[in-house]
């Protein structure tokens, strides 16, 4: 129970910081601070080094070597934090000099926070539309297959057979790359959108199906069809809230699958473009040696998405078996 | 004249078959005729298999027919469109024998009593909820519970509730589909009497479907026997319990456990070679018919 609490919260944390996105982040998308490439994070303190208490402020980087891109804190300066100034809840005090970086920055001096939430919306917003997408193309090919049965039946289950036992992967890549390589990223959002629906769809259809099927066996659909239910109101009424418990765990599972494939095809660079923040872009410009040698700041993509699969997988496991009611 | 007419009911089931195997058919109902009149209680007997339950469901269109004709106050049934077939189901109801299967375990019992009220349009949300609980009280259950979900009712408890869902829309004419075998013994006599008052205060008639003779002795004015999708027999209760001719009535009949353990009595075997498949119904008596 404590273990589904806390999942809860992990996600509903995520969910939270994608939707306050532009409260949170104390810097825009694009906003470069180019005297501080790959800078390391910037800590928040309260204690300043001869032991005396202040509200929080930061330290300001100060470049050692420009070749290494190594830094060192200029401990003598103390720059207090802002709150609620410019419609951000947080910022530095003197965003010239000393920028909150509360991750560090990328190769191109951009906040790594700030990237990292308004990543989240095109990362999770991306698996939920694809999700739901999933759960509604699965539900119907599934509810009429398992309904209908007979001919339709065989032709939509062969269908989403074929799409099955083709690996995803490829699927994804083979079609994002028959489409031109530089789209805007609302094309790529509704495209993305679309490819994963379509591979999540089968596993959807398969549930539905076998549940529809088993479910319009039963007395109680005979009953409804005597009653005078046309076809329609026996399948929404009275066979689909029986996948409901089904559809749920489903969602939850095809979430965090589409968030890892977002950050693949971003990774592999057929995902979002340039200028557009989603973790898979941002691991992708993460991607060489020195972010796992020197700049692991860089990797916190990463760690977000772990946190975030990880809250789902607490939240949802261990379900009791679905009551009657 | 007749209220439910059936002649020359015939259902065949396809099994099986594949891209290379043809399917085998079954025929589940095999030339049945017989007409229930109005506010009798017509027995439907037989052993598991022999097509009892399919003829039920062939007059209710929930399966449909193979070949034959269906009349209700004299109109052919089969012949309706979707759009009039809907508004005769108003008129004759059925009662599953199932009581945990037949309700939808999702739904509250007023849901389940209400729904065929909104698939019918019939009264606005006040008016259907006064009646649904008319309904409950009809039925002996008590409308307190009326949010309660199937699964927690008893299983004669189930099975009022399928009842009232079946008159919710004044049907003149019921399916009984075995409606209390899957009853304890002590629930099966206060559903049985509940159906019986039911009969003589809303005029109903009863195509009773059942394997247990004893109780269709008990309730029916007229049986038939069915062997194998065929009926066999078809009379009187008095008489056929009587003068039982058709050697699988029988058969049938000799199996009735008697509740004394003193009593022997010789059990009849069926010799399926005595059973002719070719003989037709021959009236011996007036109004007994039997394949002799």
């Amino acid at each position: 129970m404590t273990t589904r609490r806390v999942g809860a919260a992990l996600v509903l944390l995520a969910a939270a910081a994608a939707f306050a996105a532009p409260a949170l982040a104390p810097h825009a998308l694009d906003q470069r601070f180019v005297a501080l490439l790959n800078a390391p994070p910037t800590v928040p303190r309260l204690v300043d080094d001869r032991g005396a208490w202040h509200l929080p402020f930061i330290h300001p980087w100060r470049l050692v070597n420009q070749l290494e891109q190594t830094y060192e804190q200029d401990r003598s300066t103390r720059v207090r934090l802002v709150w609620f100034a410019n419609r951000r809840l947080v910022s530095s005090s003197d965003e010239a000099r000393a920028p909150l970086l509360l991750l560090g920055s990328d190769s191109l001096g951009r906040d790594v926070f700030s990237r990292l939430v308004y990543g989240a919306r095109t990362s999770l917003g991306l698996a939920a539309v694809a999700s739901l997408g999933a759960i509604l193309l699965g539900g119907t090919l599934g509810a009429t297959a398992g309904y209908a049965g007979g001919i339709v039946d065989d032709l939509l289950m062969r269908a989403s057979d074929f799409v099955l036992v083709l690996p995803a992967m490829y699927v994804a890549l083979g079609l994002r790359s028959a489409l031109p390589l530089v789209l805007d990223a609302w094309t790529v959002f509704a495209f993305l959108a679309a490819i994963f629906a379509v591979i999540g769809t089968p596993y959807v259809a398969r549930g539905v199906r076998a549940i529809v099927r088993t479910e319009a066996r039963l007395d109680y659909a005979s009953a409804a069809a005597a009653l005078g239910a046309g076809h329609a109101r026996v399948l929404v009424r009275h066979l689909l809230p029986a996948a409901r418990g089904f559809l749920v765990v489903e969602a939850t599972t095809l979430v965090p699958a589409f968030i890892v494939a977002e950050a693949t095809l971003s990774y592999v660079g057929l995902g979002f473009p340039d200028g557009v923040s989603s973790w898979g872009t941002m691991l992708h410009e993460a991607s060489s040696i020195r972010a796992f040698t020197d700049f692991p700041w860089l990797l916190s993509p990463a760690a977000a998405m772990f946190v975030v699969v990880l809250g789902l997988n607490l939240a949802f496991q261990h379900r009791p078996p679905l009551s009657q009611a | 004249m007749a209220l439910v007419e059936v002649s020359h009911l015939v259902k065949r089931f396809r099994r099986g078959g594949g891209l290379l195997r043809r399917p085998s058919t079954i025929t589940a109902v095999d030339d049945v005729s017989f007409a229930i009149d109005e506010g009798e209680t017509f027995g439907l007997v037989g052993e598991s298999g022999c097509g009892k339950t399919t003829t039920g469901r062939c007059i209710l269109r929930l399966v449909e027919p193979t070949s034959g004709a269906v009349r209700f106050r004299g109109e052919d049934v089969l012949a309706y469109s979707p759009k009039r077939m809907r508004a005769a189901r108003r008129q004759m109801q059925i009662v599953f024998q199932d009581p945990y299967g037949s309700l939808n375990p999702r739904m509250t019992a007023r849901q389940i009593v209400e729904e065929p009220l909104i698939i019918h349009r019939m009264g606005a949300r006040a008016a259907r909820r006064e009646r649904v609980a008319g309904l409950f009280g009809l039925v002996g259950l008590d409308p307190a519970h009326l949010e309660r979900h199937p699964h927690q009712f008893s299983g004669g408890q189930r099975q009022r509730i399928g009842l009232a869902r079946a008159l919710a829309l004044n049907p003149s004419f019921l399916v009984l589909d075995e409606p209390v075998s899957a009853l304890d013994v002590s629930v099966q006599a206060q559903v049985v009497n509940l159906l019986m008052d039911l009969q003589r205060q809303l005029t109903l008639t009863y195509l009773f479907i059942a394997h247990d003779l004893r109780l269709v002795e008990h309730v029916c004015s007229r049986v038939a026997v069915m062997y194998l999708g065929r009926i066999v027999e078809v009379g009187p209760t008095g008489a056929i319990f009587a003068a039982p001719r058709h050697p699988y009535t029988r058969a049938l009949l000799s199996a009735v456990p008697i509740p004394d353990p003193d009593a022997r009595r010789a059990r009849i075997v069926l010799d399926p070679a005595a059973v002719s498949r070719e003989a037709s119904l021959k009236e011996i008596a007036a109004g007994h018919w039997a394949e002799v």
